[in-house]
C-alpha cells in the first residue's frame, strides 16, 4: 500500500519553545490515523505545518507524492491545498454567508470551477450526507456547536478531498454530539474513501474513528498501536487518556 | 546591512515591523490585483456600505466646518475690506485642504475600526486559515476588494464634503446679510483653480488607498484570542491617521514642487 501522508523529522520552534522536535509519521492511503496528545502539546502545530498555515522550521513533509514544503506559494500551493481537506477545531464558518454560500465558497472559485447546476447538486448532496439539507438559508450564529461542525465537515467534503485532516472535531462538544460527529466522520470516510489524520484528545472519538493510534508527547511519537492495544497497555501516560475520556462521560 | 534589533528600544521596532509589514502587504495587492477571481460584486458591496457608514458624520461635519470657518474669517476680512473675498477665501482652504484630511479622518475612525474588527475576528476564529486551505486565495476576497473600495469611497465622500461645506458657508453668509446664491456660487468657484482641485482629489485616493491597506494589515495580523480584535479596529484607526496626515504633508510638497 501507499503512504498518502508520510512526515519526516518535522521541527517547529516559536522562540525557545520547541513544539515539534523531529517528530514522524505516516498514514497509508485510505487510512485513519489518530494522533493523541494532552492539550498544547503541539497538535495543531504539527497539521498547521503540514498545510502551510504555519512554516516548520525543518524536516520533510510529503502528501500525495508532493514534497508540500518545497511548493512555491501561490498558484501552485492553492491547487495543492484543494486537494486536501481540513476542519478547523472552532469550525470557521464564514459567518458574514449563508450556510449555502459557505459551501459554495471554495467551489465557485476554483480556476476549473464545475458547472452552476453541479455546485447546487454538490451542495445538496454534501448538505444530505451530513444529515443537514434544511439549513441551506440558515446563517452560521443560528447552529448549534454540532451543527456547526457537521456543516464546517460539509465544506469539506464538498471539495471531494483526497486527504482530510481533522483538528479536535469533537472538543467542545457534549458527549451525545461527540459521538455523532465521530461516527459521521467514520461515515464520511467509507463513503468518499479519503485519508484522514483526526487529532485530539478525546480517546471515544479516537475507539470510533481509529484505524491506528499515535499518542504525541514532547514533540514526538511515543506510542503506537491500535485503539485495543493501547487499551492493554499498562503505562500509567497510556491509561490516562482513558481514564479522561470517561471523566468527560 | 545587518542590523542589531534587539539594540532598539521596543516601540521603534514595532513601527519598523509594521512598515515593512504594510509594504509588503502593499506589493502583494499590487501582485494579486492581476489575478482571478475577481471579486467585482464584493467591491460594489463594501463601497456601498463603508461609504453609507460614514456618509452622516462626513455630512454634517463638513456642514459645520462650513459654517464656522466662514463666521470666524468674516471679521479679519471686514477688516481689510474684503468681505467680497470671503466665499473665494473658505471654498479653497475647503478644496484644497480641510475637505480631503477630514473626509480622511472621520473615514480613518469609521471604515478604519470597521475593517480592523471584521478582518481581525475573521483571523481569531480561523476563518482566513479556512479559506487559505480551501486553496482561495482570501487577499483577494477579502483585501483586494476593500482597498479598491475605499480607495473608490474617500474622493467621492470628500467631493460630497466639499459641497455640504460649501452649502454650510453660503448659509453662514446669510446670516449676516444677504448673498444671492449665484453671487456666492460666483465669487467661491470663480477663483477656484484646476489646480486646487486636481491634487486635492489624488490626494485623497491616497488616502482611501493607505485607509484600507493599513486597516486590512491590521485585521490580517491580528493577535489571537479576543482581545486581539479590539486591539487591531484601534490600532488601525491609530495608524491610519497618521498614514492620513504623513501623506498630506507628502502631497503638499510635491504640489508646490510640481506648480513652482
Ligand atoms: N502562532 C503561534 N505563535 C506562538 N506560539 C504558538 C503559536 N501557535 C501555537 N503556539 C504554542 O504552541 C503550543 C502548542 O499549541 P497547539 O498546537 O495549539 O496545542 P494543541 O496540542 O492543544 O493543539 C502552545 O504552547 C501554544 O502556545
Ligand atoms: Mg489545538
Amino acid at each position: 500500500m501507499n503512504r498518502a501522508i508520510e512526515v519526516r523529522d518535522l521541527s517547529k520552534s516559536f522562540g525557545e519553545k520547541h513544539i515539534l522536535n523531529r517528530i514522524s509519521l505516516h498514514v497509508q492511503e485510505g487510512e485513519t490515523l489518530v494522533v493523541l496528545g494532552r492539550s498544547g502539546v503541539g497538535k495543531s502545530v504539527l497539521i498547521k505545518c503540514m498545510i502551510r498555515l504555519l512554516e516548520p522550521d525543518n524536516g520533510e513533509v510529503n502528501i500525495l507524492n508532493e514534497d508540500v514544503l518545497k511548493i512555491p506559494d501561490g498558484r501552485d500551493l492553492d491547487k495543492f491545498r484543494r486537494k486536501v481537506g481540513f476542519l478547523f477545531q472552532s469550525g470557521a464558518l464564514y459567518d458574514s454567508m449563508t450556510v449555502r454560500e459557505n459551501l459554495r465558497f471554495p467551489l465557485e472559485r476554483q480556476p476549473d470551477a464545475p458547472e452552476e447546476e453541479e455546485i447546487v447538486r454538490r451542495v445538496e448532496d454534501v448538505l444530505e450526507g451530513v444529515g443537514l439539507s434544511d439549513t441551506q438559508e440558515k446563517m452560521p450564529a443560528e447552529l448549534s456547536g454540532g451543527m456547526k461542525k457537521r456543516i464546517a465537515l460539509a465544506r469539506s467534503l464538498i471539495m471531494q478531498p483526497e486527504v482530510m485532516f481533522y483538528d479536535e472535531p469533537t472538543t467542545g462538544l457534549d458527549p451525545i454530539t461527540s459521538t455523532e460527529i465521530s461516527e459521521l466522520i467514520r461515515e464520511m470516510k467509507e463513503r468518499y474513501e479519503t485519508t484522514s489524520l483526526i487529532i485530539t484528545h478525546d480517546m471515544e472519538c479516537a475507539r470510533i474513528t481509529a484505524d491506528r493510534i499515535v499518542m504525541m508527547k514532547e514533540g514526538r511519537i511515543a506510542v503506537e498501536g491500535t485503539y485495543n492495544e493501547l487499551k492493554e497497555n499498562d503505562d500509567p501516560w497510556i491509561q490516562a487518556f482513558f481514564s479522561d475520556s470517561k471523566k468527560e462521560l | 546591512m545587518y542590523m542589531r534589533t534587539d539594540a532598539l528600544p521596543a516601540s521603534v521596532k514595532d513601527f519598523l515591523v509594521g512598515l515593512a509589514g504594510i509594504t509588503q502587504f502593499a506589493g502583494k495587492f499590487f501582485r494579486n490585483f492581476w489575478r482571478p477571481p475577481f471579486e467585482i460584486r464584493e467591491v460594489f458591496y463594501h463601497a456601498y456600505s463603508l461609504g453609507q457608514k460614514s456618509l452622516l458624520l462626513v455630512g454634517i461635519t463638513g456642514l459645520i466646518i462650513g459654517m464656522v470657518m466662514t463666521i470666524q474669517m468674516r471679521p479679519t476680512m471686514e477688516q481689510f475690506g474684503a468681505t467680497s473675498w470671503l466665499p473665494a477665501m473658505v471654498s479653497i482652504s475647503i478644496i484644497r485642504e480641510i475637505g480631503p484630511v477630514l473626509t480622511a479622518l472621520i473615514c480613518a475612525g469609521k471604515i478604519g475600526s470597521t475593517i480592523g474588527a471584521e478582518l481581525g475576528s475573521m483571523k481569531v476564529t480561523e476563518q482566513i486559515d479556512a479559506m487559505t486551505v480551501s486553496g482561495t486565495n482570501p487577499f483577494n476576497y477579502l483585501v483586494t476588494t476593500r482597498v479598491l473600495a475605499v480607495t473608490i469611497m474617500v474622493p467621492l465622500l470628500t467631493i460630497y464634503a466639499d459641497i455640504i461645506a460649501l452649502f454650510g458657508s453660503y448659509a453662514a453668509m446669510n446670516l449676516e446679510g444677504s448673498v444671492s446664491f449665484k453671487l456666492f456660487i460666483d465669487q467661491s468657484l470663480g477663483s477656484l483653480l484646476f489646480s486646487d482641485m486636481v491634487p486635492a482629489l489624488i490626494k485623497s485616493f491616497f488616502f482611501g488607498f493607505a485607509i484600507a491597506l493599513v486597516s486590512c494589515h491590521q485585521g490580517f495580523t491580528a493577535d489571537r484570542g479576543t482581545s486581539g480584535v479590539g486591539k487591531a479596529a484601534n490600532t488601525a484607526v491609530v495608524i491610519s491617521s497618521l498614514f492620513v496626515f504623513v501623506i498630506d504633508l507628502l502631497a503638499v510638497q510635491i504640489t508646490q514642487l510640481i506648480i513652482s
